[in-house]
């Protein structure tokens, strides 16, 4: 076995050129399906955290039907959520509390400069703040959280505090929103997404105020400890509806959030490892053609080996452990090659998007990818093995 | 004396088209063991194709051939392959050496495949290519090598599994006549000294008288024997 690969290696070595292309084959195909894998894993990691972080006792109430959310709001005009909606849901059994916000993009201005970004408008009771917190995973890092006493005030995001401006807006730092003066109370750390991170968060009444607006993006309902999240989302459902005479709103509990992103990720999914198992098909195609080339250059030297007395086993033994190891040698490399893409992809990630994603090349995936790699070898390769096994032996001697 | 190879009726049959090829045209005789026979006739009238017949590298359209006594006829290929390893060498007139191996490599190779271990395969490597006196040349491929020697180092691969029979398809016809002098000394003092059987194809006439018998063929047919 150990001369089989040694022979085997030799072979290669031979024509480097073209077992060096049909190699990057091999590499293409097993680094894009470990990229792609481990992306794709990473996501529904950072996704899961992100669920973990809102907790699964919260109901998002949201405008817009749920049969086409977005769409039948613009044709038939948005069912918006106010005040009213609010008071009907806290009264709803079961829930703990119901925190409506407001989210717009706004003028923010600093001494002569001028810039666009996020303003939120949210409740400043101190158990709201708190849950708030917790879901976002925002920590304040100087100066402090809003209170009820405040009014305009402000907590900005890292990145309003470092990028926005050319100079850094410091804790006491007084800024114009839609014209409107707020004084900086606090700067939170940085959250890795660049939208949390490019926020301004306003108290809910002064936000009504300065963005003109007196509907909410969206409402976090809270669910009591013990309560069925599902049971109490049917309730808020049916007493909206009542009083609203229409299902003109979206209602989903963070489970069924859950489930839908997953289901989404699930497909994203498939459809990477399908684009990049076709690419490792080509591969394979690419070792079949090489080997085919292989055992007609060598028909000849397949003749002599024969008359001096080699079985049609060994002779198709040499063949195939050298496709085999064209596809372990692509699958170590294109393991290697696949790790580092997807390590990019999670620093890319991280800094230019607003999902902070931790890519995992898990030990199963590096074992799968060097048997898949392996079989794919032995698969192109068994074809041409086979034809130089069966080879007739005068004819391949007189081959020229 | 046993005879080590026996035809009985053979005929090879190549179908070109409507065409039918004899090669081989119902051919019958014997070899002894420790015999050197010379073939002799015009191109194309069968010798490489009876060579191989003997060789086990084909099998004939008809008739039957005995190796060392054994019948052959109904044998699978790993079979044949298994008698060539073991008791057959061939000798190209292009050498048909590999190109990638060196000379004590191209030596091993038949060792490699009869399952001989590694250290027991060098030395008897060596000592080969010492017997045709190219123990200087054993890492050289066969690029490094003259015609003359890339025949020797033929020969010592033809000999690695002790064979019996060794079948020569004119092993002189691509190298100058003193090296040729050199291979026919080497085939003779294997028939003498080693006792094997020796089947030479040659168009040397010079070259074939130096065997113990000689056969002409043409068409296919054995025309005449001689002593
Ligand atoms: N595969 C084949 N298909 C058809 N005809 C063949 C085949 N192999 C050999 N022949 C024919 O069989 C006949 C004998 O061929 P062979 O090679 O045995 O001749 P030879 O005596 O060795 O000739 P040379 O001296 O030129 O080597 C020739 O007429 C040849 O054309
Ligand atoms: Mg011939």
């Amino acid at each position: 076995m150990i001369e089989l690969l040694r022979v085997a290696l030799r072979n290669l070595m031979q024509q480097r050129a073209r077992s060096l292309l049909t190699l990057l084959g091999v590499i293409i195909g097993i680094a894009a399906i470990v990229a792609l894998v481990s992306v794709g894993e990473g996501l529904q990691y950072a996704v899961n955290e992100q669920f973990e972080k809102m907790g699964m006792d919260k109901i998002m109430v949201m405008p817009g039907s749920p049969d086409s959310p977005g769409l039948s709001g613009m044709m038939f005009g948005m069912g918006e959520l106010t005040d009213r909606d609010v008071k009907i849901i806290e009264k709803v059994g079961g829930v703990e509390m119901a925190a409506p916000m407001i989210l717009e993009s706004a003028i923010i201005e600093m001494g002569r400069e001028t810039a666009y970004t996020y303003v939120a408008g949210m409740p400043v009771e101190k158990k709201i703040m708190k849950m708030i917190e917790d879901m976002q995973g925002y920590e304040i890092r100087a100066g402090r959280d809003l209170t009820e006493s405040d009014k305009y005030a402000a907590l900005i995001g890292y990145g309003v505090e470092n990028d926005l401006f050319d100079k850094n807006v410091r804790v006491r730092d007084k800024i114009k929103i839609n014209g409107r003066t707020f004084r900086v109370v606090g700067v939170m750390e940085k959250i890795g997404s660049r939208m949390d991170d490019l926020s301004i968060i306003i108290p809910l009444e002064q936000s009504k105020e300065v963005l003109n607006k007196t509907d909410y993006f969206y409402i976090i309902v809270d669910v009591k400890n013990g309560e069925d999240v599902s049971k109490v989302a049917e309730k808020i459902k049916h007493d909206l509806k009542k009083d609203r005479n229409a299902e003109d709103f979206n209602l989903q509990t963070s489970e069924q959030l859950k489930e839908t992103a997953a289901s989404i990720l699930g497909i994203i999914q498939a459809v990477f490892v399908g684009i990049a198992a076709i690419s490792l098909v080509v591969g394979g195609i690419g070792i079949m053609n090489t080997m085919l080339m292989a055992v007609m250059e060598r028909t000849r030297e397949i003749g002599v080996m024969k008359a001096i007395g080699a079985t049609e086993k060994r002779i198709m033994s040499i063949f195939l452990v050298e496709s085999a190891l064209i596809g372990l040698l692509g699958g170590v490399l294109g393991i290697a090659l696949g790790s580092l893409v997807s390590y990019g992809v999670s620093l890319a990630a991280t800094s230019y998007t607003s999902i902070p994603i931790k890519t995992i090349v898990a030990p199963y995936l590096v074992v799968g990818a060097l048997a898949f790699s392996m079989v794919v070898g032995v698969i192109s390769g068994a074809y041409p093995a086979r034809r130089a096994a069966r080879m007739d032996p005068v004819e391949a001697l007189r081959w020229e | 004396m046993r005879n080590i190879i026996e035809l009985r009726g053979v005929s090879k049959i190549y179908q070109l088209g409507k065409v039918e090829v004899k090669a081989l045209d119902k051919v019958s005789f014997s070899i002894g063991s420790n015999d050197f026979i010379s073939i002799i006739g015009p191109s194309g009238s069968g010798k490489s194709t009876l060579l191989d017949v003997i060789g086990l590298l084909t099998k004939p359209t008809l008739g039957q051939v005995f190796v060392d006594g054994v019948v052959t006829t109904e044998m699978s290929n790993d079979q044949m392959a298994e008698i060539r390893r073991k008791k057959i060498g061939f000798i190209f007139q292009t050498f048909n050496l590999i190109p990638r191996l060196t000379a004590l490599e191209n030596v091993m190779l038949p060792m490699w495949f009869a399952g001989v271990p590694d250290s027991e395969k060098k030395e008897r490597g060596q000592q080969l290519l010492e017997l045709v006196g190219l123990g200087h040349r054993i890492n050289h491929k066969p690029n490094e090598l003259s015609g003359g020697e890339r025949q020797r180092v033929a020969i010592a691969r033809a000999l690695t599994n002790k064979p019996k029979i060794i079948l020569a398809d004119e092993p002189t016809g691509n190298i100058d006549s003193k090296s040729g002098k050199q291979i026919m000394d080497i085939l003779i003092k294997l028939y003498k000294d080693e006792k094997k059987t020796v089947v030479m194809v040659t168009h040397d006439n010079s070259l074939a008288k130096r065997a113990r018998k000689r056969i002409k063929i043409k068409d296919g047919k054995i025309i005449r024997r001689a002593k």
